[in-house]
């Protein structure tokens, strides 16, 4: 008798205490790796309601990757879950597309705008089916062709190369503090000039990807910097990625809207993109997308200078490697269509290649980069001196 | 008998509630604690395996990118763009503002899981893993590649270095 009245105690405690264990385990669990301290009531389902309540506009629209056509293949042939990022990433090329769209009807009149819209519209297709790639190569050289005949640039399609006249224009300038002398050479990269102080960075803003974000982390003097991992030309304006202030605190806003609200803070812009682009089928596209993009820039920025930057080689080992494109012989090319892009839109072309890519023929040294990509801190300070003796501020 | 028997089931649930409750949160060598955050960036640099080149960012950089309401002192260190290896170190003004400050950085982490999806997918691996920990009233954020070791080198450096307030 008393065994089993000790035997019902031991089943009842035991029961007890697994029950306990369940509950506070259950309760505990949504915390995450996020350790509490036990002195606050109710914070563990605190932290697991907000978590999962990220506010709408935080919503990062993914980058959208073009698969290059050897890539595309291969993924085919060795990984079917390759095939499925691949669908995904078409899928996401639909969302921006839309989006980017939304921009390009805000600007109606300019009929270039119409021009780059349907190249990124053709870009989208040629991811999708091949057969109409030769359709968007056509309409690409007919945009080319007609770029050429307006300018007087003598462009050979077949090689993507562009003659420029032995005179290039002189163009004149309205008198500004921020703009350079009358009479500026735009078919040439900035020439080396007297170097500027931290304080003329303060008020610039960068523009780009993954290798900005390396610039901005490294150099520690840089003011603006709208900038992220896997951005592209072709989605930087649609991708809201910029924090803002709000009412509410903070917002998370577009490249463009962020210029709008901050555009008095801004002297000098620098972009630099091209690297995730490299994948693309056709340079032709990346070129008028990027052109576009200045576009929408100067638009709000009418009167402050505009740098563009060469796109710095990778290793030879990643250029070996040719993943999504990734390779010096397609980063020179895309160099040569920034420098010819810069020269029409009259925006400043930085041959940072200079001192990355010349010693060793058109490749990155591997001591400058862990991954053979990305410069690592002595490389990002060496490029921050780069910018900082090639100015049109300094030359004047 | 059967006193020791309903003692014994006490001890039972007594350590059952334990065994629930997290590592740090009741742990009296996490609080009441101060830190210097500048030294223990150094200490977890030297003591966990990160990839790319971390470097400590300006207070400009950290001012205009990793404010947080609440904050008393912001460190960061991040590395080229390359990967999403990094470490925030937060002290916060109290209890209540770490614990907003350390739900921002669960946001902050799942922003980042969207960045790399579509750019390095190996990276959200590491991100899956991040150590997000609340010491009293600092935040630990810490993305590397082994979370065990992350764990390890705050819990030592905090017991080695914690003065008490």
């Amino acid at each position: 008798m008393k065994n089993r009245r000790y035997l019902r105690v031991v089943r009842f405690s035991l029961i007890f205490a697994l029950v306990s264990c369940l509950c506070l385990t259950s309760g505990f669990a949504k915390t995450k790796n996020i350790t509490v301290n036990i002195s606050i009531e109710g914070v563990p389902s605190v932290i697991s309601e907000s978590v999962k309540d990220i506010p709408a506009d935080a919503v990062i629209i993914p980058e959208t990757e073009v698969v290059f056509e050897e890539e595309q293949s291969d993924a085919e042939a060795t990984d079917a879950s390759e095939s499925e990022e691949t669908e995904v990433d078409i899928e996401n090329t639909e969302d921006t597309s839309s989006l980017e769209t939304e921009y390009n009807e805000l600007d109606e009149e300019e009929s270039d705008t119409e021009e780059s819209e349907e190249e990124i519209d053709s870009e989208q297709d040629n991811s999708d089916v091949s057969e109409e790639e030769t359709h968007s190569e056509d309409e690409t050289e007919a945009v080319t062709e007609e770029a050429s005949e307006e300018d007087t640039t003598e462009v050979e399609t077949e090689q993507e190369t562009v003659v420029l006249p032995p005179d290039p224009p002189i163009v004149e300038m309205p008198g500004d503090d921020n703009l350079p002398p009358m009479e500026y050479d735009y078919s040439k990269p900035v020439p080396q000039s007297d170097p500027v102080d931290d304080e003329y960075f303060e008020t610039s803003l960068f523009i780009g990807d993954s290798r900005t974000v390396g610039l901005y982390n490294y150099s520690g003097v840089i003011g603006n910097c709208y900038a992220k991992v896997g951005l592209s030309i072709k989605n930087v304006l649609s991708t809201a990625f910029v924090e803002v202030p709000s009412d509410e605190g903070t917002e998370t806003v577009t490249v463009i809207d962020a210029i709008k609200q901050n555009s008095d803070s801004f002297s000098k812009v620098y972009i630099c993109f091209g690297l995730n682009e490299l994948g693309w089928v056709s340079s032709q596209v990346f070129i008028n997308t990027y052109d576009y993009v200045i576009d929408q820039i100067r638009e709000l920025l009418p009167d402050i200078p505009i740098y563009v930057q060469a796109i710095i080689p990778v290793t030879q080992e990643v250029s070996d490697e040719n993943y999504n494109g990734i390779n010096n012989d397609r980063i020179a090319e895309y160099n040569q269509l920034i420098a010819e892009m810069a020269f029409e839109n009259q925006v400043y072309y930085l041959e940072t290649t200079e001192v990355f890519g010349s010693d060793c023929g058109y490749v990155l040294d591997p001591d400058k980069s862990f991954d053979g990509i990305h410069l690592n801190k002595d490389a990002s300070l060496t490029l921050l001196e780069y910018l900082r003796i090639h100015t049109v501020e300094g030359n004047e | 008998m059967k006193k020791i028997f309903f003692a014994l089931t006490l001890i039972l649930l007594a350590l059952s509630v334990c065994s629930c409750n997290g590592d740090t949160s009741n742990d009296i060598r996490y609080q009441d604690i101060s830190l210097n955050l500048n030294d223990m960036a150094e200490s977890l640099i030297e003591n966990i395996s990160f990839d790319d080149d971390l470097v400590a960012l300006s207070d400009s950089v950290v001012e205009a990118s990793y404010k947080y309401d609440g904050a008393l002192e912001t460190v960061v260190y991040a590395g080229g763009g390359a990967t999403a290896e990094k470490i925030i170190l937060v002290k916060a003004d109290n209890d209540d503002d770490a614990l907003d400050i350390a739900k921002k950085l669960e946001e902050y982490k799942d922003t980042q899981i969207a960045w790399f999806t579509d750019y390095r997918a190996q990276e959200v691996t590491r991100l899956n893993s991040a150590y997000i920990e609340i010491f009293d009233t600092y935040v630990v954020y810490c993305v590397s590649s082994n979370q065990d070791e992350s764990a390890d080198a705050v819990k030592s450096f905090i017991e080695l270095n914690a003065f008490v307030k």
